[in-house]
């Protein structure tokens, strides 16, 4: 499933209240978030042939038509425990080396208000913060925004 | 298409997109006619023109841009101002440019037609105008006559005219002939006939020869107008990453296609398997016309090496000739990237450190002026290139001298080191073989980032060097990186791919073969025909868990000058891989070289062979200790195995020959026979062959009768003869351990058991002889007494057949079972030459030729080599431990005519 690209997703925004639209999905029994605009694409469950002597954290190379793309686990990345497989593939990296990110659940696509995001707290029990870049307080429980970038970079 | 031609495509291409910008310009500058830098512009497009055609030798084409040029620079020095009538003329020019360009491209030759030149007149008339206009700044409505006179005089002393001025003088003559030009005029037809005869040639001259006509004829050509032609676009350029994109999808499709073949083949409905034939069909040639896009001509690269080469020899004070060949050689796009730098780093070598001063070669008695070679063709889906120089060669002393004086090798090493180890020393870092460090080529960069930067590419890298005569550097490179022949193997469940010019062969590692594994230390040891492989275990090199397991299979792999045993589970299929790269996160990973993605959509890896070589730390030096350790056990004399072919005469008794003996194998039916002029022949392909039957030279069981007989044909040049036999029992390959005690007759050679048969193996050349003495042309040099010939080979099978052909060459022959017995008789005895099988126990034929050029009193001994296989590999190292010869054992003819020719040119020399 393709998703809208930056210019629509800003459009939108400025019609109404300053809002930006989310991409979330569920991991460790955390639901986490990334920008729209930041995500290529979500992909189900995709064969994985793993990379022996690679980083940990990597779980090997999927096939994405004709594209050779390396898979993270993100779990282990942002050093969260998992409790259940990760087959979903969250796909970011518009300009230069697409990554796919291993996530237990897709969620919705959440229109989050300008004024609900804020920086995140210093700790977040369970997770590496240095990933964190914002957070967002959802009427019933914390919505975890990751920061592209970060995870982007080796 | 020639170097040439390629090159004129390329100028066609620009100047197209040059001519069309220039259109745009002078309209622009009739807006601005005094932009001098609109003017700089369009001056330089021109005369870049003017350079190229000059350079094919477009005489017209070079005139008007020659004259074009002129106008321009008047312009652009502020001389003249651009008026709408100049800019008329420009722009006309423009026309005529385009309109030869067109031509050029059509037919490869400037047109032949007297508008041109008639425009040409017109142009040269208008550029003197403007030059008087420029000079005296005004008097330009000067009286046509007083032209007319300038015109010859004043053509030749402008200084930019200078090149035309040749021209002008070809055409003196044509006061002479104005008359009867002008008479022609009335008859075109016969013009430009004439004009068609030599059109090259003459179309300077017939531009010369009109030059002075009267000025009636501009009035008459204005209204003819330039010729309006549209430039078709016949290049476009396209986006790298665009070729890319649709080579990825190339890929794609031939994976869908394969899978739609596999589900067609199973659902079996005849309309679908035609389609998906022809679809597969057009997938196939996508693919390859896809392919070409990325494909270009290596002169692309080695156009830049004539400057480079210039510039670097000026500043050494050098005088190098490059000589470039094969040019036109393709190769993939990211190749000719990736060897640019390592190209040039090599030819600055050669210039530097190869080729001498002027005074020096001549000293030496070599031509001043150096010869360098950039040479690159193809060979067995590789591409090679080769920079070779005349120059002084590398001197192996003096790189061991080096090596010590870094702390690259002890002085023990190098005493043992051959002249091959010691040349590989110039590959590793920190080594530098130049006196001084040069800013040319002491750098920094060594031979060693040269190797690696080949080695990546999937290439390698050889130098062979003759010291006094010159250098030539050898790269073999894939012609792609995009799609490779691979070897797929598996490991833990998980297929990997390994390229196919790693590879060398495949071992099966049954509970026999894995008698051949030798731990020596930490390290495992194959044991391939007497020579000691490293193992590798594919499982330790990936870190995974391997579960031990019954039936292995070794891959024996090439990384550079040495080879390695990689051990896996199990060999699939070898097959063509698309190599797509791996993402940033495995750049550290050394042991892939990417993944591909197979046909049933699932990845490979890719193995990197130099890279699990570094990885695990493989050294030629732990591989010659291992020989070492290894030497008691290879006493164990291993016997080659041979591909042997064993019929029958009688059912009761089986015999055999080497198959690389026969060259035909026949069946004839029993009424084909003929007996005449006593003798028994058959009619086969037009000519009478005679026939051999063995029960007549051997006492053995007679051919039975039958309806049809086997027919094994031998030839020597022209002469054939057939060995009738009733039945081919098959063709094995096989270790001969032949016992030649049992059988001493002539004809046979010895017996040995296979396929739990008693089997006789025959001597064909002997039995052959018997039947026909003169069968074999005799090769022998004239000597009052015979040559007497030394012959250590360690298999009894091939020492007797090799021994008795020469015997019956004419030559006295004399054996020696391995090279160590042969080093011994050679002390005793006086030889005149010695012939050497590669292989053998205690004492190998490199080593004993090493030993016996190493001897003073043996030195000059001819040694021919013969081996069952012959590679360039061996052939080297055969040479540089002072081989003479190297043949082929079972190539009789070919072997005694090296052998003679061999004799008489060291006995002639010494004589």
């Amino acid at each position: 499933m393709s998703l809208p690209a930056k210019q629509e997703g800003e459009k939108n925004l400025s019609l109404a209240e300053d809002t930006r639209l989310f991409i979330t999905f569920w991991l460790g029994g955390f639901l986490f978030a990334l920008p729209v605009e930041e995500v290529v694409e979500i992909n189900r469950s995709l064969d994985i042939t793993p990379v022996p002597q690679a980083p940990t954290y990597v779980s090997g190379i999927i096939n994405l038509r004709g594209q050779i793309l390396t898979a993270i686990d993100l779990a282990q990345r942002i050093g969260l425990e998992r409790e259940n497989e990760a087959h979903h593939n969250v796909i970011i990296g518009r300009d230069g080396e697409p990554l796919s990110l291993l996530v237990e659940q897709i969620g919705d696509v959440l229109e989050i208000p300008l004024s609900d995001i804020e920086d995140p707290p210093d700790v977040i029990e369970g997770l590496d913060i240095q990933f964190v870049k914002n957070v967002s307080r959802l009427p019933d429980r914390l919505l975890v925004i990751l920061d592209v970038q970060k995870l982007l970079a080796i | 298409m020639s170097f040439e031609e390629d090159v004129l495509k390329d100028f066609i291409t620009e100047a197209k997109e040059n001519l069309e910008r220039l259109d745009e310009e002078f309209v622009e500058l009739e807006q601005r006619p005094e932009d001098r830098e609109l003017l700089s512009s369009i001056f330089r497009t021109i005369h870049t023109i003017k350079g190229t055609a000059g350079f094919f030798g477009f005489k017209t084409l070079e005139a008007i841009a020659h004259f074009a040029e002129d106008i321009l620079s008047k312009l652009r020095d502020g001389l003249v101002v651009a008026d709408e009538e100049t800019i008329d003329m420009l722009l006309k020019s423009v026309d005529y440019i385009k309109a030869i360009i067109a031509s050029l491209e059509e037919t490869g030759k400037e047109p032949v037609d007297e508008t041109y030149l008639d425009f040409l007149v017109d142009l040269r008339n208008f550029a003197d105008k403007i030059a008087k206009r420029a000079e005296g700044g005004g008097g330009e409505e000067k009286p046509q006559a007083e032209e007319k006179a300038s015109e010859s005089s004043g053509g030749e002393t402008k200084a930019s005219s200078e090149e035309k001025a040749s021209e002008a003088a070809e055409g003196e003559k044509a006061p002479e002939e104005k008359k009867a030009e002008e008479k022609k005029e009335e008859k075109p037809e016969a013009t430009q006939e004439k004009a068609a005869e030599k059109p090259a040639e003459k179309a300077p001259e017939k531009a010369a020869e009109k030059a002075p006509k009267p000025a009636d004829k501009p009035a008459k050509k204005d209204d003819k107008g330039a010729p309006q032609v549209h430039l078709t676009e016949t290049h476009v350029r396209v986006d790298v990453k665009l070729l890319d994109q649709l080579m990825n999808l190339a890929g794609e499709l031939v994976l869908s296609r394969n899978r739609l073949v596999q589900i067609a083949s199973r659902i079996n409905d005849s309309e679908l398997q035609n389609a998906t034939q022809s679809l597969s069909l057009v997938t196939t040639e996508l693919q390859e016309k896809i392919m070409k896009t990325r494909m270009q001509p290596i002169g692309n690269v080695f156009n830049k090496f004539p400057r480079i080469v210039r510039d670097l020899a000026r500043a050494t004070g050098k005088k190098v000739n490059l000589r470039i060949e094969g040019a036109d050689t393709e190769l993939d796009r990211s190749i000719i990237e990736a060897i640019k730098d390592p190209l040039t780093h090599l030819v600055r070598n050669a210039i530097d450190h190869g080729i001498e001063d002027p005074d020096e070669r001549v000293q030496r008695e070599k031509p001043p002026v150096g010869t360098l070679v950039l040479r690159a063709y193809h060979e067995g889906g590789q591409v090679v290139i080769e920079i070779e120089d005349d120059g002084r060669g590398i001197d192996v002393n003096k790189v061991k001298q080096r090596a010590i004086e870094r702390g690259l090798i002890t002085p023990a090493e190098a005493e043992a080191m051959s002249d091959r180890e010691a040349l590989a020393l110039i590959f590793k870092p920190g080594f530098s073989t130049a006196e001084k460090v040069t800013n040319i080529s002491g750098r920094g960069v060594g031979m060693d980032v040269v190797k690696t930067n080949v080695e990546k590419l999937g290439g390698s890298i050889d130098i062979q060097t003759v010291l006094g005569a010159g250098t030539t550097v050898r790269l073999k490179i894939p012609l792609t990186l995009a799609i490779i022949p691979a070897l797929v193997v598996t490991c833990e469940g998980q297929r990997y791919a390994i390229p196919q010019v790693s590879l060398r062969e495949l071992v099966g590692l049954s509970a026999e073969t894995r008698k051949n594994i030798h731990q020596i230390g930490d390290s495992e040891f194959f044991r391939l025909r007497g020579e000691m492989v490293p193992l590798v275990r594919l499982s330790k090199v990936l870190g995974v868990e391997a579960e031990p397991k019954e039936n292995e299979s070794l891959v024996i792999l090439n990384c550079g000058a040495m080879h390695f045993g990689l051990v896996v589970d199990e060999i699939w299929d070898s097959e063509e891989i698309v190599v797509k790269p791996l993402g940033k996160h495995f750049k550290d990973i050394s042991i892939f070289a990417g993944a591909t993605i197979m046909g049933d959509g699932r990845m490979a890896l890719i193995l990197d062979v130099v890279g699990i070589s570094r990885k695990v730390g493989l050294k030629i030096e732990d591989v010659d200790r291992a020989k070492e350790e290894m030497g008691l056990e290879n006493k164990l004399a291993e016997e080659e195995q041979q591909f042997i072919l064993l019929f029958n005469v009688s059912p009761e008794e089986q015999f055999a020959i080497p198959l690389a003996l026969v060259a035909r194998l026949d069946k004839i039916s029993a009424d084909k026979l003929e007996f005449v002029g006593g003798k028994e022949i058959i009619q086969y392909r037009g000519r009478s062959i005679p026939i051999i039957r063995l029960e007549n030279y051997l006492p053995i069981q007679p051919l039975p009768e039958q309806d049809e007989y086997h027919l094994l044909v031998f030839r020597e040049g022209e002469n054939e003869v057939a060995l009738m036999v009733s039945r081919i029992v098959d063709s094995i390959q096989t270790q001969v351990r032949l016992d030649e005690r049992l059988y001493k007759m002539e004809g046979v050679l010895g017996s040995a058991i296979i396929k739990d048969r008693t089997t006789l193996f025959l001597d064909v050349y002997k039995i052959i002889e018997m039947q026909d003495p003169y069968f074999f042309v005799k090769i022998v040099p004239q000597e009052e007494r015979p040559y007497k010939v030394l012959l250590a080979e360690d298999s009894p099978f091939f020492r007797q057949m090799i021994a008795n052909y020469l015997e019956s060459a004419g030559y006295e022959v004399d054996t020696a079972t391995d090279g160590e017995e042969a080093w011994e008789k050679l002390q005793h005895g006086n030889y005149d030459v010695l012939i050497t099988d590669i292989e053998m126990p205690r004492l190998t034929g490199i080593e004993l030729a090493k030993r016996v050029r190493a001897d003073a009193r043996l030195a000059n001994l001819p040694i021919m080599a013969l081996t069952s296989l012959a590679s360039d590999e061996d052939r080297r190292r055969g040479l540089e431990a002072g081989i003479d010869e190297y043949q082929v054992k079972l190539e009789r003819s070919q072997v005694l005519e090296a052998l003679a020719n061999l004799l008489s040119r060291k006995y002639a020399q010494a004589a």
